[in-house]
């Protein structure tokens, strides 16, 4: 969970709203505590993945990002955004005077209490689009295919100016710069980092600045003196505390020891809680989305009999009913979540109706008439069971029609570097991260993937390529859209190679005394500052 | 005795190599890699090599293996490959955490098995006998890691209690007590965690005194005490008692590997980021230098707390004589 961000109507969408009154105006100060269920690999901005939520209260970004009316939100570093062509290729960024360092007392590392510069910016664009383990690169190879042709193509004209022309158009460019590995570091910090750079320490121009982080026990962060937003962050600072046992986490936050819940919260602790004025809870259809990848040059799997036959006798329904506590939809290629950028349901429910007497037969035709045995690994997360839940009825349901899986659970760090990375599996399932953008969770399907090295399941399929490439270069939206959608029938008909299950919701809960400025599943206000700026809490006499 | 002490700690020095290298051997067949948790998932083959350069993972076995054990008799255990803090640091913080832990539970293991295995057997067959019998079962059934979670749901909602470590993940421990900080806080921390990873131990040590004590309680000497008028107090205590505990003390010797395993879970779910959590995590990162250094920790710890119970024998029966 982010701390200041979210979504859903207070007390959920179809809940009586609390009794409890919101007092105003806010009041500064104070600290607040919040649960965590996963350990804290790094902080890096531009590399790791597992604590960007912490990384958006570090560092500065150029914008925010509403994403339900998908517009940037002008609350950050940057005091301009122009696009002088029609398609978008040249980005001039002006940036806002005063954006200025926390002060740090590591004399290694340059740059302390100093004002970001049009410099530090493009260090930054060039850090995170060419770092090797960077999470994403359609869109910073569209600026520069290396470190050198960035450096060329992107122009420092005047200390708080930058700009750079893409080489062809790509529409979620405006998108990707507020996601928060797009963090703006200085060029020093970046300079005087090297080796293992960013990912236990961190040096930023955010709201808050690092006191202490200690990735499986806690991170401590106190405000940031330097702030450029005068009176903000109203909190003196925030500790995220780490415990990867859900029960103790979740009882941590009802003893009060925590303010805002760390803990996987399910649809039973929802109904719990809203039932008590001390506690705000939220719910909002999850952007995770758990699917099936198959490795689709191997055999059964490079039959698209056999993967229809996989994925008609998985009964989604019944995932819905016994995971999801009855709540939920089913996904297409993109999660029904991206409301518009999806199949309407009563497609993808009647093109995944569930016929185990059809499984059969098409696993006859395949050559299979009695089914057959494979292996589908699965990565263990402390603190994280619903992936071995899920993966455990999906057995169940395929050993109905004779598909026979053993499920191999695999240690995170062995799944991604001798599973994933390797493409060591016939079949592996997880959840795909929450994009909320259609790009992202088409470009897996691409070719080349996403970050320009292909992607695991080998899959390869020009005509697709040709419409994802195409979708990501249409500003009309409706046509955007339409192009989007034939591109996941396309998928559809594949039956692969991934195969997406059913979306869940997702909630959150926090005591009534913390204040966020907007909560889960709803859209931020144009006037919502950064990302903690805006959050309280009520002080206790 | 004090020879023998001599040569149990020179042993050691080969105790020493010998879990360090076999940690260190069987480390590099297990599947995964440390410089994969170090760039995380979209990296490629090369940032893997450059990594691997970086953290001396491509240098010979022996090299690597050599650099570690010459560090330790200067207190060098070497670095974490992904936290970048020495081991030695973060070891200073963790294991006063789990020593206290072990200690505590040890206490308590013997404080509830003992007197529950000496009223059982001098009572046999009686309610006391068959209740502390159903008692042992059941803590002998129960696993010590849903017992935790159970306690810590039931502590919360029935009796409004959780560690108090919870609040900020600090664990105050003996150490910090001793300069200072609240022994309340400190007993509050531990005092569950403690019992939780007793109750197994300690329905065994319940069950072993119950029956060596019933083995030496139909001894001559034993009727020859009461015959003397000697009162039952005095007949357990000081005839009895004493020669019932040597195979007492010898399981509990053995019984210290389950409890430091046990120590991993307990403290997860307790989040008391001791040791044993430390060497999870770092297992499931592929921190070489960590997992050996701790590895090693707990085989010493083990070995020591032997040697302790080694000596006890000599306590309880001057006959033993170390040679």
């Amino acid at each position: 969970m982010i701390v200041g961000c979210g979504g859903g109507s207070e007390n959920g969408n179809d809940q009586p709203a609390p009794s409890r009154p919101v007092p105003s105006p806010p009041v500064p100060g104070g600290r607040i505590t919040q649960g965590r269920p996963l350990t804290v690999l790094g902080i890096d901005p531009h590399i790791d993945l597992t604590g960007l939520d912490i990384d958006t209260l570090l560092y500065p970004y150029l914008y925010g990002w509403a994403p339900g009316r998908e517009a940037r939100i002008m609350n950050n570093a940057a005091a301009d955004i122009e696009e002088p062509d029609d398609q978008s290729l040249e980005y001039i960024i002006t940036l806002k005077p005063g954006v200025t360092n926390s002060p740090w007392e590591n004399n290694r590392v340059g740059g302390a209490g100093e004002e970001i510069t049009s410099e530090d910016l493009k260090a930054s664009f060039i850090r995170r689009g060419t770092s090797i383990s960077a999470p994403d690169k359609r869109f910073p190879r569209k600026i520069g295919k290396d470190g050198n042709a960035m450096d060329a193509a992107i122009k420092t004209p005047e200390k708080y100016v930058m700009s750079f022309t893409m080489t062809e158009p790509f529409v979620p460019a405006i998108r990707e710069m507020a996601n928060p590995t797009w963090a703006i570091v200085s060029k020093k910090v970046i300079e005087d980092t090297l080796g293992k750079g960013l990912s236990q320490v961190a040096h930023g121009a955010g709201p808050f600045m690092l006191e202490e982080f200690r990735g499986n026990e806690r991170v401590v962060m106190n405000k940031n003196p330097n702030y450029f937003i005068p009176d903000r962050p109203y909190l003196d600072g925030i500790t995220i505390v780490v415990i990867t046992e859900n029960s103790s986490l979740l009882t941590a936050f009802k003893q009060g020891q925590h303010d805002v819940a760390g803990a996987i919260l399910t649809k039973e602790d929802y109904d719990e809680f809203i039932t008590d004025d001390q506690y705000r809870v939220f719910t909002a259809p999850s952007l995770f989305y758990p699917c099936v990848h198959m490795k689709v040059i191997r055999e059964p799997f490079d039959q698209i009999k056999v993967r229809e036959a996989i994925n008609i006798s998985i009964n989604r329904d019944q995932i819905i009913e016994i995971i999801q506590n009855g709540r939920g939809e089913y996904n297409g290629p993109i999660q029904w979540a991206q409301t518009k950028w999806s199949l309407p349901q009563e497609e993808l429910r009647e093109f995944y109706k569930y016929d185990p007497e059809r499984a059969r037969t098409l696993l006859s035709d395949a050559g299979y008439p009695n089914g057959f045995s494979s292996t589908m690994k699965l990565p263990k997360i402390t603190g994280v069971s619903f992936i071995a839940d899920i993966a455990t009825l999906l057995k169940a349901q395929w050993a109905e029609v004779g598909i026979n899986i053993e499920l191999e659970e695999v240690e995170l760090g062995t799944f991604i570097g001798s599973v994933l990375l390797a493409g060591n599996f016939d079949m592996t399932f997880f959840p795909n991260l929450p994009y909320d953008e259609p790009d992202r969770p088409l470009s897996f399907y691409h070719s080349l993937g996403v970050t320009g090295a292909g992607n695991w399941t080998n899959y390869t399929n020009p005509a697709l390529d040709d419409l994802i490439n195409k979708q990501s270069q249409q500003f009309d939206e409706t046509e955007r859209q339409k192009t989007i959608l034939e591109a996941q029938r396309l998928i559809l008909n594949e039956h692969g190679p991934q195969l997406t299950i059913t979306g869940d919701y997702a909630y959150s809960a926090r005591w009534h005394y913390v204040h966020f400025p907007f909560n889960l599943g709803e859209d931020p206000s144009e006037t919502v500052n950064p990302n903690g700026c805006d959050t309280w809490r009520e002080q206790t006499a | 005795m004090r020879d023998f002490i001599i040569r149990r700690l020179l042993l050691l020095i080969p105790i020493i190599i010998g879990v360090s290298f076999v940690t260190f051997i069987l480390f590099r067949f297990i599947p995964g890699d440390a410089a994969v948790f170090v760039c995380q998932l979209q990296c490629t083959p090369e940032t893997l090599r450059d990594i691997r350069e970086d953290l001396n993972l491509n240098d010979p076995f022996y090299e690597q293996y050599g650099r570690w054990l010459f560090g330790l008799p200067t207190g060098d255990m070497g670095t974490s490959f992904h936290t970048d803090l020495e081991v030695t640091t973060e070891l200073e913080r963790k294991y006063p955490v789990t020593l206290e832990l072990l200690v505590l539970s040890l206490l308590i293991s013997l404080l509830l098995g003992i007197p529950g295995g000496i009223l059982s057997a001098i009572r046999p067959g009686s309610i006391v006998d068959f209740v502390v019998r159903l008692i042992s079962v059941f803590w002998l059934s129960i696993p010590s890691f849903y017992l935790a979670i159970l306690i810590i749901t039931f502590g919360a909602a029935w009796f409004g209690w959780s560690p108090a470590n919870f609040a900020t993940g600090d664990v105050v421990t003996f150490k910090d007590v001793l300069r200072g900080q609240s022994l309340m806080t400190n007993l509050e921390t531990f005092f569950w965690p403690s019992v939780v990873l007793s109750v197994g131990i300690a329905a065994v040590i319940m069950r072993l005194t119950r029956s060596s004590m019933l083995e030496v309680m139909r001894n001559d000497y034993i009727r020859t005490a009461y015959s003397k008028g000697l009162r039952e107090r005095a007949v357990v205590w000081r005839h009895a008692l004493k020669n019932a505990m040597i195979p007492v003390i010898t399981i509990v010797g053995l019984q210290i590997g389950g409890l430091i395993g046990g120590s991993i879970l307990v403290e997860s779910v307790f989040a008391l980021n001791g040791v044993g959590f430390y060497l999870l995590s770092s297992i499931v990162l592929r921190d070489l230098e960590v997992v050996q250094s701790m590895v090693l920790i707990f085989a010493l710890t083990y070995v020591l707390i032997n040697l302790i119970v080694d000596v006890s024998y000599a306590w309880l029966d001057p006959r033993i004589r170390y040679g």
